[in-house]
């Protein structure tokens, strides 16, 4: 992958990036120009993200599950099996 | 059309002027010079690396929350994770991050100062430009963070960052030992950051803590090694593609190499299948 990253030469709020993808599963490279608007906030909010503390997404083996508002596991799709139990002394909750 | 154009033109240069204008001198002379890679000096795992771990540390906890630090430890030696939730892939938080138990990279812009850690999610913004506190702040686990640097010895050059961070949300610990910080979040941290006066190699970060779970600050000197290799090596990390912690309902599992739920202490329920079809055959 290789970029281009520069100012906009008459909006110098503006940040453009030109992305070039060279990769075997293209059949030429593939070139995009992406661009970015300054926040014309004095003093913009960097608002914090974290993923793993509002996820409810559970990944077991290779089975997708989701957490209900109660926390419990719940299937993704139709019939799916749930997980394994055997590691545990008792399984028939 | 031309007059048009002119009009555009002189509002561009107009505004690149404000821009210009509106931006500080930077002269990179007057900072201390934080690139490179930095280390903790001692053990990231402890927030007092001058002390042992757990109750080595001695935290000046009230009563309250030393018993819930003691039986947070009972359930880490059950197996459980106690208070020290990290094990989810949420961000440690302040002033756990400053442990120091990634690598560590120390950015100084004119108008803020970053120190980035890689590991989850804990990269710190210092607000060096001059405002105040907002009125309203959007609580994280890493808090708001206003600095101040500052020429101390009037040689002309900055040698010392001073921080204040609030704004927090919780749960967060100390370390992994499970320390905690009060559950109202009203955490406050003081930070005094600069380089050592006999080796640039090295800089301590004076940590002040202010805490309704504290009988009186808890004040820590931490100090980092810069690594000697000009071009370091950054290694990525990505917490939740090698974790193998699972939280569902109010339990912490494992899973197993073999991609099986695993209990993580002694007659541990299994999880509660009610959402599922029971007669369906359990997954791989």
């Amino acid at each position: 992958m290789t970029e281009r990253i520069f100012f906009d030469k008459a909006d110098p709020t503006i940040l453009h990036d030109e992305i070039t993808l060279i990769d075997h599963a293209y059949t030429r490279p593939w070139a995009v120009l992406k661009s970015y608007q300054r926040d014309p906030g004095k003093y913009p909010i960097h608002s914090q993200e974290d993923c793993a503390a509002t996820t409810a997404n559970v990944l077991i083996g290779k089975e997708l599950y989701y957490l209900s508002p109660d926390r419990e596991l719940m299937p993704t799709r139709k019939d799916q099996p749930p997980p394994d139990l055997s590691y545990f002394k008792t399984h028939d909750r | 059309m031309r007059y048009r154009s002119g009009v555009v033109a002189f509002g561009s240069l107009a505004a690149l002027c404000i821009t210009l204008a509106e931006s500080p001198a930077w002269d990179e002379t007057r900072y201390p010079d934080l690139k490179g890679q930095w280390r903790p000096i001692g053990d990231p795992m402890r927030f007092d690396p001058s002390k042992a771990w757990g109750p080595g540390q001695q935290a000046p906890l009230t009563p309250e929350y030393q018993a819930l630090f003691e039986a947070n430890l009972k359930d880490q030696a059950a197996g459980g994770q106690g208070l020290a939730q990290t094990n989810t892939c949420i961000s440690p938080g302040m002033p756990r991050v400053t442990n120091g138990y990634g690598q560590i990279e120390v950015v100084v812009t004119p108008r803020t100062t970053y120190f980035m850690v890689e590991h989850i999610n804990d990269n710190r913004r210092i607000y060096t430009d001059g405002r105040d506190w907002p009125t309203e702040l959007e609580p994280t686990y890493l808090g708001y963070s206003i600095g101040t640097w500052i020429d101390t010895d009037g040689d002309g050059r900055y040698d010392l960052l001073e921080v204040e961070t609030r704004g927090f949300k919780g749960p967060r610990t100390y370390d992994a030992s499970g320390i905690p910080l009060h559950e109202d979040n009203l955490t406050i941290v003081r930070e005094r950051i600069y380089l050592d006066k006999s080796d640039p190699n090295i800089f301590h970060d004076e940590v002040a803590v202010i805490d309704h779970a504290l009988t009186r600050p808890w004040i820590v000197t931490k100090s980092y090694h810069r690594e000697p290799d000009r071009q370091p090596y950054w290694r990525e990390v990505t917490c939740a593609e090698t974790n193998n912690h699972v939280e569902i309902g109010k339990q912490n599992y494992m899973v197993s190499p073999d991609g099986h739920l695993t209990p993580t202490r002694k007659d541990q329920p299994p999880p509660d299948l009610r959402y599922f079809n029971r007669s369906r055959k359990p997954g791989p």
